[in-house]
């Protein structure tokens, strides 16, 4: 009997879990490059119950075994690599991403890899992320630049107004054998952990890098219609488990009132 | 002849494990509500005949739980490495307590490639672990997998002549323990970025409840009639007056 009740309360657990997760896609809904988890659940292992041997007149064991699960655990909060939209900016230094790749910024000495490409130039002339932190590789963009052109295979330059090239270079991409392993640092970044792999360096355009959009942004691929369906499932199965609960409450109650 | 108050009591109390042997199984299903690939529970009681001796002997109650392979519904998630089986049949997952058998098709790839379930087991293919190391995974209704325009093998799906011999492992895992043998799977079809959900309905789940619960209180009744049938017998039996 007790059995029922923590049993009900791991799936009013992981519905409390689905909905924190469904409320941060839904708050990322239009944060750039934002890419939405997903919880995954599984059965937890099951107690096999066996009554005592029963015998019919025969002899014979009837089979009265009986098998009880304990509930669903949280297996995974797995990141959805699928590709957002893209939305135009007309920004020079907006980059948009199209396949696997991840850009590379460095923040205090660390190596970090994102996909939000809405870069800027800091003070000095580099092109850094919106908290600062510089694209890898590093360049200055010269002083005089007017024109900033960066082609689909990540070769950047730098002209003034007679299309004077003042200074170029081949921006890179990094890639993961499973981008689903990535640990999520906030910020739009990601590390990469034993389970995503080291990260492949390449020039975009080349293997499944992607090339580079000028003048996009990616968008968040949290969809809202799926999230809010999300929601009402999610809270129509706690209420479910909660009846469990109460059902379980009530059913003590009457055993407890068996002895006047 | 006289009724034996006792076996009333027996009988009551065991039913009343029954029942709530039953709620277990429902608040189980009902917190698997949204564990895809989970197959409901349900149980089926039988008389039996419960024997000490050649004289006696009584009608009792026997449990037996069924694990409902009803197909759940499929539901698009637009991940590559989602799956869904349309039809019969299990993928085959290399666990270190051996093969086991699961419906639940949402897999991932580990840092060599290779499809793994979310608890790191690995995905069978015809021709042991399937490697999907690339850009673009296909995988075709047969369960032919195309990485890059490169066939890369063939995902297992396989079936068994009697689906009752299969034994929850949790992990959303089955076990082959009863007599049937591994048969290739024929009539399914692989339906890439679908998702099977779990086949339980709150709907029937809170209904058996509220039954079970009616059913529980019934048998409660019982026992406390059979409570004041004893204490007539103890205190009233004998009694001149009253």
């Amino acid at each position: 009997m007790i059995r029922a009740l923590y049993t009900s309360q791991t799936g009013m657990q992981a519905q409390q879990l689905q909905l924190d997760v469904t409320s941060n896609n839904l708050a990322n809904v239009n944060t750039s490059a934002f890419k939405k988890s997903r919880a995954q659940f599984e059965d937890l292992i099951y107690q096999n119950m066996r009554a005592a041997g029963a015998e019919t007149v025969g002899g014979n064991q009837v089979p009265t075994g009986i098998q009880v699960g304990l509930g669903v655990r949280t297996t995974a909060v797995q990141k959805i690599f699928t590709q957002g939209d893209y939305t135009q900016t007309s920004n020079d230094l907006d980059m948009a991403i199209e396949g696997k790749g991840f850009f590379q910024i460095v923040r205090d000495g660390v190596e970090y890899y994102t996909r939000a490409g809405a870069f800027t130039k800091d003070s000095d002339g580099y092109i850094v992320n919106q908290n600062g932190d510089r694209l890898q590789p590093e360049f200055a963009i010269p002083q005089d630049t007017v024109i900033l052109q960066i082609d689909k295979a990540g070769m950047l330059t730098a002209m003034d107004t007679a299309q004077q090239v003042l200074g170029s270079v081949q921006l890179t991409l990094h890639t993961f054998v499973n981008p689903g392993g990535l640990k999520a640092t906030g910020a739009n970044n990601y590390l990469p952990t034993e389970a995503s792999g080291d990260p492949i360096e390449s020039n975009p355009g080349t293997d499944a890098a992607g090339t580079l959009a000028q003048g996009y942004l990616e968008m968040s691929n949290v969809s809202v219609t799926e999230e809010m369906v999300n929601l009402i499932i999610t809270q129509r199965a706690f209420d479910a488990n909660s009846k469990g609960i109460s059902t379980a409450d009530q059913i003590l109650e009457v055993t407890n009132n068996l002895v006047r | 002849m006289y009724i034996q108050n006792r076996l009333g009591l027996v009988e009551s109390t065991e039913t009343m494990l029954a029942q709530s042997r039953r709620l277990e199984q429902i608040t189980n299903n009902l917190a698997n509500v949204d564990t895809a690939g989970y197959k409901k529970e349900d149980i089926t009681f039988w008389e039996m005949l419960h024997s000490t001796d050649h004289q006696r002997s009584r009608v009792g109650k026997a449990i037996h739980d069924i694990t409902d392979m009803q197909a759940g519904v499929i539901k698009e998630t637009g991940n590559a490495l989602d799956f869904a089986i349309g039809g019969n049949g299990f993928f085959k997952v290399q666990t270190p307590a051996g093969v086991r058998y699961t419906r639940a098709g949402q897999f991932m790839t580990n840092s060599e490639g290779q499809l793994i379930t979310p608890n790191g087991d690995l995905v069978l293919g015809d021709g042991g672990p399937v490697l999907v190391n690339g850009n673009d995974i296909s995988v075709a209704d047969d369960g032919n997998i195309t990485v890059d325009g490169q066939q890369a093998g063939t995902l297992a799906v396989v079936t068994f002549a009697n689906l009752a011999d299969l034994e929850k492992q949790g992990q959303n895992l089955f076990a082959l323990t009863g007599q049937s043998q591994e048969e290739v799977a024929e009539n399914f079809s692989i339906k890439q970025g679908y998702l099977e959900k779990s086949n339980v309905s709150t709907m029937t789940e809170l209904t058996a409840m509220i039954d079970l619960n009616r059913a529980y209180e019934t048998q409660q009744r019982v026992v406390r009639t059979i409570d004041d049938m004893d204490d007539k017998a103890i205190s009233r039996v004998g009694r001149l007056n009253n």
